[in-house]
C-alpha cells in the first residue's frame, strides 16, 4: 500500500512539474518572440509536385522573399484530388492555408466562393492593373457576379499529339478536319498501328476525351451556352450525343487500342512514347516529358473540327487557379504574393519549365528558345480563335462523377452517346438544384 | 489499551479501510483510464459525430448544415448504386472467406507435415504479400494485368493462349475476380501463419492414435485437424468478413471502383460520396450503415459458431 501511495505521488509529483515546465517554457518562448523581428508567415498550398515544377515555385518564393524580407512563405504540395478532399475542412478549421491552388468554374472556386471562404481580390486587381494584365477570359474563368476571387495560374490545352515519324513513314499530314483526322486513323490501321491510344482506365482521361469532341464535333459556341445555362436542353442535345457516339466509332471501327479501359493514363501514354501508337489525345502539361522522351518525333494539333467552318481550336482553360482565403490573417502579404508570382517579372520562369502563365502574350514574347513542340502548343493557345472549354474543371463533381462514369460506358458501347448526354444533364439540374452550380 | 482508547480508534481504523478499499477500487481505473479516453476520443466521439452528421445535408464546408433527419437512410434504400456496391462486398465477403482462408489452411498443413524442408523459407515467402502496403500491391498488380505489356496477359500470349488475354481491369465481367485474386495474395500468408502456429499447438496423440488405426495423412487433416481448430478459423473467417466489408484501399489504387461501378465496393462509394461530391450528409449514412452491418453479421456469426 505503502507502495501505491509513494507511486501515486511520485507520479502526481512528476506531472505537475512537467506542466509547470511546459507553462514556464511556453511564457519563456513568447518572451524572446517578443525580441525578434516581425514575421508575416504565409502558408501556400500548391499543386506543383512535380520536381521541375516544384523547383520554379520555390525560385518564385525564393525571390519574393528576398523582395520582402519580412515575408516568409512555407509551401505545401498536393495532387489536384487531395486538394479537393483535404481544402474545405481546412479552411473550415481556419488552419488551413492563405493562399491555395483549386479547380476553377462553379462547382469549386464558386462554391468556396458562395460559402464565404475566399477574399474577394477585386480591388485589389483593378488597383494593380491585372484587368491590363491578363486577359479578359481568364479574370472572368475566376470571377462569381463580376467579383473576382482568384487567378488563373496555368493556361492548358487539349490536343492530339502525333508521332511524326509514322506520320511521315505513312506519308500522312496533320489532319485540319474530322473527316481527315478519320482518314489518317484507317490508313494507320490499314498499316496494324494503333492510330490513337485511349486510356481511360483512370476515369479522368475520359473528360479530356469529351471536351475534346464535344469542341471539334459540337464547336465551342454550343458547349458555351451549356455551360451559360443558356440552353433549356443543356447537355442533353443531339449534337453532344453525337460527338460521344463518333468517339465510340473510332473503338468500334478498330483506330483506337482494343481495351481503352483496361489502360491506365501513365501505361497509355508509355506505349505512345514508345511508338505503340501514333496518337495521343491528352493536355499540354504532358509537354515536357514528351519532348524530353521523344525529342523533336513528337508534334501537337487540336482535334480538327467536323464542321470545316467551324475554328480549329482546343478545349482548354486554366490548369487552375490560386485562391486566397478569407481567413487570412495578412491579405495584403498573400495579394502582394500572388501579384509577383504571376507578374510579367517571373514569366520567363515559369516558360523555362513549358508552362505558359495567364499573362497576355506572355507566351509568345518568351518562347524563341523553346523546344519546338511547347511552340506549337502556345501557337494553338494563342490561337486569335481563342479556345474551348475543358469541362471537368468547370462542372461540379456530381456531373463529373456522372460524366466520367457515362464516357467509360460510351467507350466500351455499353450506353449510346444519347443515354451519356441526358443523364450528364439530369446530373446538372440536381447540382443547380443543390446550388453546387449556378 | 483500555476500553476508551479501543473506541477512539476505531473510526480511524475503518476510514482507512475505507480509503483501502477506495484505492483498491480506483487503482485498475487509473490504469484504464488512458486507453478509455484514447477510446472515447478516437473512436466513440467519431461514431456519434459520424451519426450526426448522417442527419444532416452538409457539403463540407458550408456554414449552414440542413437538418434532414433520417432522409440520407431513405435515399440509401432506394440508391441503386450503393446495392450494386453492397453486392460487390458479397462476392468479395465470399471470395475472401473461400480463397485465402482455404489456402492458408492448406499451406499451413503442408508445412506442418513431417519431413518438410525449409519451412522457415517457405514461411517467409508465403506470409511476404502480407507486409507490403496495399497500394504497392494495387500498383504492382496493375502491370500485371495491364492488357498491353502485363505478365499474364503476355504469358497467356506466348502459350497460344491469346483467347484469354482479356483486359482484365477493364471489363466489368472480370475486373471485381481480378482485384479479389490479387487481395487474396495479400491476406493467404496472414491466415497461413495463425492456423500454423494454432496446428503447433496441437496435442501430437491425436494423430498418433490415428496412424495407429491407419488413418491416412489427408484423413487425419480433414478429421481431426479441421475440428480442432474450429475457434480458429471462426476467428479468420470473422477477421475477413470484417475486412471485406471495410475493404477500400487495393480497390480505390487498381480501378477506383471502376469501370462504371463494376468494382464499387460501399468503401469506395462512401469516399466518393463523402470527399468527392461533397455529400457528406450521405457518405455519412452510408458509413453508419456499414457499422451495423458489420456488428449484426459478427454477432450473428460469432452466435452461430459458438452454438456449432
Amino acid at each position: 500500500m505503502k507502495k501505491t501511495k509513494t507511486t501515486i505521488a511520485i507520479v502526481l509529483g512528476s506531472s505537475t512539474l512537467l506542466l509547470g515546465l511546459q507553462v514556464l517554457g511556453a511564457s519563456g518562448f513568447q518572451g524572446a518572440q517578443k525580441h525578434t523581428t516581425p514575421s508575416i508567415k504565409i502558408k501556400l498550398w500548391d499543386q506543383f509536385t512535380a520536381p521541375a515544377d516544384a523547383k520554379v515555385m520555390q525560385t518564385i518564393i525564393n525571390n519574393f522573399e528576398k523582395l520582402h524580407p519580412n515575408i516568409s512563405i512555407t509551401r505545401t504540395a498536393m495532387q489536384d484530388q487531395s486538394m479537393q478532399e483535404v481544402i474545405k475542412p481546412a479552411l473550415m478549421s481556419g488552419q488551413g492555408p492563405d493562399l491555395f491552388a483549386y479547380d476553377t468554374g462553379p462547382g469549386y472556386l464558386g462554391v468556396l466562393a458562395k460559402d464565404g471562404q475566399l477574399l474577394n481580390i477585386t480591388s485589389y486587381a483593378k488597383a494593380n492593373g491585372w484587368y491590363q494584365r491578363f486577359p479578359q477570359w481568364i479574370l472572368h474563368t475566376t470571377s462569381i457576379n463580376g467579383q473576382l476571387y482568384g487567378l488563373g495560374n496555368e493556361v492548358q490545352a487539349l490536343g492530339v499529339y502525333y508521332n511524326k515519324a509514322i506520320f511521315s513513314k505513312y506519308h500522312l499530314a496533320v489532319p485540319k478536319t474530322y473527316g481527315q483526322f478519320l482518314h489518317v486513323a484507317q490508313v494507320l490501321k490499314d498499316h496494324h498501328m494503333v492510330a490513337l491510344e485511349v486510356m481511360d482506365k483512370d476515369q479522368w482521361p475520359g473528360f479530356h476525351l469529351e471536351s475534346a469532341f464535344y469542341t471539334a464535333i459540337a464547336g465551342r459556341q454550343a458547349v458555351q451556352n451549356v455551360i451559360d445555362l443558356k440552353t433549356k436542353a443543356g447537355w442533353n442535345q443531339p449534337i453532344f450525343a453525337q460527338a460521344l457516339n463518333d468517339l465510340r466509332q473510332l473503338v468500334v471501327k478498330g483506330y483506337t487500342n482494343p481495351s481503352p479501359l483496361a489502360v491506365s493514363y501513365d501505361n497509355g501514354n508509355n506505349a505512345f512514347i514508345a511508338g505503340k501508337a501514333a496518337m495521343d489525345l491528352t493536355g499540354s502539361w504532358m509537354v515536357t516529358e514528351l519532348y524530353q522522351k521523344m525529342g523533336n518525333k513528337v508534334g501537337f494539333f487540336p482535334l480538327p473540327p467536323k464542321n470545316p467552318s467551324q475554328p480549329d481550336i482546343a478545349p482548354g482553360g486554366l490548369g487552375g487557379a490560386m485562391l486566397i482565403s478569407k481567413h487570412t490573417k495578412n491579405p495584403a502579404a498573400v495579394e502582394s504574393f500572388l501579384n509577383y508570382m504571376l507578374s510579367n517579372q517571373t514569366s520567363s520562369i515559369w516558360l523555362n519549365d513549358n508552362m505558359i502563365p495567364p499573362n497576355k502574350s506572355a507566351a509568345k514574347a518568351h518562347i524563341k528558345d523553346a523546344n519546338p513542340l511547347f511552340k506549337q502548343v502556345v501557337n494553338v493557345i494563342d490561337n486569335p480563335a481563342g479556345m474551348s472549354y475543358s469541362l471537368d474543371v468547370l462542372m461540379p463533381q456530381q456531373v463529373n462523377d456522372v460524366t466520367q462514369n457515362d464516357i467509360q460506358e460510351v467507350l466500351a458501347g455499353t450506353i449510346s452517346g444519347q443515354q451519356a448526354v441526358a443523364d450528364k444533364e439530369n446530373a446538372l439540374k440536381q447540382a443547380i438544384a443543390s446550388g453546387a452550380y449556378y | 489499551m483500555s476500553i476508551s482508547n479501543e473506541i477512539s480508534n476505531t473510526p480511524t481504523i475503518s476510514l482507512q479501510k475505507k480509503i483501502k478499499n477506495w484505492l483498491r477500487m480506483l487503482m485498475p481505473m487509473a490504469f484504464i483510464l488512458p486507453a478509455l479516453i484514447f477510446y472515447l476520443v478516437f473512436t466513440i466521439w467519431p461514431i456519434i459525430g459520424t451519426f450526426r452528421l448522417s442527419l444532416f445535408t452538409w457539403d463540407g464546408v458550408s456554414s449552414v448544415m440542413q437538418f434532414v433527419g433520417l432522409k440520407n437512410y431513405a435515399t440509401l434504400l432506394s440508391d441503386p448504386l450503393f446495392w450494386e456496391s453492397f453486392g460487390h462486398n458479397m462476392i468479395w465477403i465470399v471470395a475472401m472467406v473461400l480463397i485465402p482462408v482455404s489456402l492458408g489452411l492448406i499451406f499451413a498443413w503442408l508445412l506442418s507435415l513431417p519431413g518438410i524442408r525449409g519451412i522457415s523459407f517457405f514461411r517467409v515467402t508465403y506470409f511476404m504479400p502480407v507486409v507490403i502496403s496495399l497500394v504497392a500491391v494495387g500498383i504492382v498488380w496493375n502491370w500485371i494485368y495491364d492488357p498491353t505489356f502485363g505478365v499474364l496477359d503476355s504469358t497467356l500470349r506466348f502459350f497460344g493462349l491469346n483467347f484469354l488475354a482479356l483486359p482484365w481491369l477493364g471489363d466489368p465481367q472480370t475486373v471485381l475476380g481480378a482485384i479479389i485474386v490479387a487481395a487474396s495474395w495479400t491476406y493467404y500468408g496472414f491466415c497461413m501463419v495463425i492456423f500454423l502456429s494454432a496446428m503447433q499447438g496441437l496435442d501430437p496423440s491425436y494423430f498418433e492414435a490415428a496412424k495407429l488405426e491407419g488413418c491416412k495423412t489427408w484423413q487425419s487433416f480433414i478429421y481431426i485437424t479441421i475440428p480442432l481448430l474450429k475457434n480458429i478459423i471462426t476467428l479468420v473467417v470473422l477477421n475477413s468478413l470484417i475486412a471485406s466489408f471495410k475493404v477500400f484501399d487495393i480497390v480505390y489504387i487498381m480501378t477506383n471502383g471502376g469501370p462504371f461501378h463494376s468494382s464499387e465496393v460501399i468503401g469506395t462509394y462512401m469516399y466518393s460520396a463523402a470527399f468527392s461530391n461533397s455529400q457528406v450528409g450521405y457518405g455519412s449514412a452510408i458509413s453508419i450503415f456499414l457499422a451495423l452491418v458489420i456488428v449484426i453479421i459478427s454477432v450473428v456469426y460469432m452466435r452461430f459458431a459458438e452454438r456449432e
